[in-house]
């Protein structure tokens, strides 16, 4: 260390030559070192051996995996939902499994960081009571930036978990919410870094490793990282089942069976809660085409049947993080397109029945639409849809949000 | 060899050019996450965002945690020293799955006419979970029990 000097005051610092910020940040971090000496965090008042440097130091790195993680798969949906109106970044229709594991991983490592981040929390917590509390305007700045860190990182996790299950205890919007507290969860965790990196990487390198534990009894280092790594996989194994179909038996606390639903399908919308249960069985329907096309074409359910059918096997892959595979069969929205005199890249808003609603229509880039298994389904699994999967025709398309999914579909806008 | 005493926790110095510049990196994301939030007119209740944001710090720190460090300080005075690591792991786990059940377990989310969320009994689930978990942690006491007795180690200082 260089600062020798005691006691000396910004005023003999500036005298000196010194910058006046410099000054500034010599001389309270020169007081504050004092302090620091005097009172500094009292092991004995938290006397476990696991509030330690190498134990915060491992957690940080794997929860800073799932936090990041989720927030790369969670701007991945944000812009599958929302697409940016920029050609080359539009949401590719191969593979047709993308967003069912990108949504899947999403959840998944969501719900794995609530151990981490709350044995996390548990090791750091003697800092919260640091004395002096702020030692220097870098560390002012740190400590500032863990209050969006580490309230954004519990909003997140705990508003996620909850609109799993559908379980909405606030007045404000969920997908709103949730995406622009990421950007407040990453600015924080980028301030984390940068002032945990020279730490972290000496308590994860052979020196951290080597050093031996501290005295005491209770779990070892490793012995809590066996139990939080415990915990990590129940959590897991509890819930990815919902979308991890070999696990679903013993998922016991998934608020989605895969398995469970009409013709073998969970639903999120029903016919009767998208108020379209009697326009939907209309023997009037009619499927419009229409835009900017050459002829607009009427087809009837009927007219839709005697069109070449095409099998698929696409997964239904919920934001929620669910998802389910099936077969279904139905009418190319390519071949529809053609058949209207449409042109070749053409792009398509898919309108549904339902008469009010934020998810009743969607939108089918060029990928999409010209995508060979981009049905209007009419069948699911053999038998003609369930009136909440969508009777009479629904669109299915690979790589693609389960809202984006349109049910009930009355209209192909071509635009 | 380093003769240094291993550092304590927290006790780096934050600060260098690395620090200053992801501060103004981080700095700015937070600065346009609060901006995007407040300019997107589909957000809902801001004052009802903030309440749960902070709100939820607060309970963490002022009860959650608190609570997690009476429970180590309790369970220091009243279990035997060569158990206490077997019960602090089958808590952790035990809690953890006690935190993911709370949204199912209430059902609060259920919608009438559609049986396909929520399709569990989730309290029997809870209560198989967590007899597994507690069949492993008993082997671990058991194990932990028949173990020899450790030799006088150092001044106990408990584990919370």
């Amino acid at each position: 260390m260089v600062r020798r000097t005691r006691g000396r005051g910004v005023g003999e610092r500036l005298a000196a030559g010194q910058a006046p910020s410099a000054a500034l940040a010599d001389h309270l971090g020169e007081r504050a070192a004092e302090r620091a000496a005097a009172r500094r965090v009292d092991p004995a008042r938290f006397p476990g051996r696991l509030h330690d440097e190498r134990v915060a130091a491992v957690l940080g790195a794997a929860l800073g995996i799932t936090f990041i993680t989720c927030f790369l798969t969670g701007l991945y949906s944000h812009f599958a939902q929302h697409p940016l109106d920029l050609g080359f970044l539009s949401m590719p229709a191969s593979p047709a499994w993308l967003y069912r594991f990108t949504q899947g991983l999403h959840v998944a490592a969501g719900i794995a960081a609530i151990p981490l981040l709350l044995a996390k929390l548990w090791t750091i917590y003697p800092l919260l009571f640091v004395m002096p509390p702020v030692r220097s305007p870098a560390h002012l700045v740190e400590r500032i930036a863990l209050i969006p860190l580490v309230a954004g990182g519990l909003f997140q996790l705990f508003t996620g978990l909850a609109n799993t299950a559908h379980w909405y205890v606030w007045s404000f919007s969920f997908p709103v919410a949730h995406y622009w507290t990421a950007w407040l969860v990453i600015g924080g965790l980028i301030v984390h870094i940068g002032a945990k990196w020279v730490t972290t990487r000496r308590a994860l390198g052979s020196e951290g490793r080597s050093r031996p534990e501290p005295d005491g009894d209770g779990l070892s280092r490793r012995a809590f990282f066996g139990a939080v790594a415990t915990a990590v996989g129940a959590v897991t194994v509890l819930s990815v089942g919902q979308t991890f179909r070999p696990l679903r038996r013993v998922s016991l606390l998934a608020p989605r069976d895969p398995g469970v639903g009409p013709q073998g399908l969970p639903i999120n919308k029903t016919a009767a809660g998208a108020r379209v249960t009697t326009i939907a069985r209309d023997p009037q329907y009619a499927l419009v085409v229409n835009g900017r096309v050459a002829t607009p074409l009427r087809l009837t359910l009927a007219d839709l049947q005697s069109l070449p059918q095409h099998t698929a096997s696409l997964p239904i892959a919920c934001v929620e993080g669910w998802s389910a595979g099936a077969t279904w069969t139905g009418v190319r929205v390519r071949d529809l397109l053609a058949m209207a005199g449409a042109d070749a890249n053409a792009e398509v808003i898919v309108h549904s029945l339902q008469p009010r609603g934020s998810y009743r229509s969607s939108r089918l880039n060029e990928a999409h639409a010209a995508h060979g298994d981009t049905l209007l389904a009419l069948r699911v699994r053999g038998e003609e849809l369930h009136i909440d999967h969508g009777f009479p025709a629904r669109l299915i398309a690979p790589n693609r949000p389960g809202v984006q999914q349109t049910k009930w579909v009355g209209r192909l806008e071509v635009v | 060899m380093d003769e240094r005493p291993a550092p304590r926790l927290g006790e780096d110095e934050v600060g260098g050019r690395l620090f200053w510049v992801a501060a103004a990196v981080g700095l700015g994301v937070i600065a346009f996450a609060l901006i995007g939030l407040l300019n997107d007119p589909r957000a809902g209740s801001l004052t009802n965002w903030a309440t749960f944001l902070i709100g939820g710090l607060l309970l963490h720190d002022g009860l959650f945690a608190p609570l997690v460090v009476s429970l180590g300080l309790v369970g220091w005075f009243v279990l035997p020293r060569r158990l206490r690591p077997a019960f602090q792991a089958t808590l952790i786990v035990a809690g953890s799955v006690v935190l993911l059940s709370i949204p199912v377990i209430g059902r609060w989310g259920e919608l009438p006419g559609n049986p396909t969320l929520l399709p569990r009994d989730y309290g029997a689930g809870l209560a198989v979970a967590l007899g597994v978990v507690a069949i492993g942690g008993l082997i671990a006491v058991l194990r932990a029990a028949r173990r020899p007795a450790p030799p006088p180690g150092p001044p106990d200082r408990g584990g919370w």
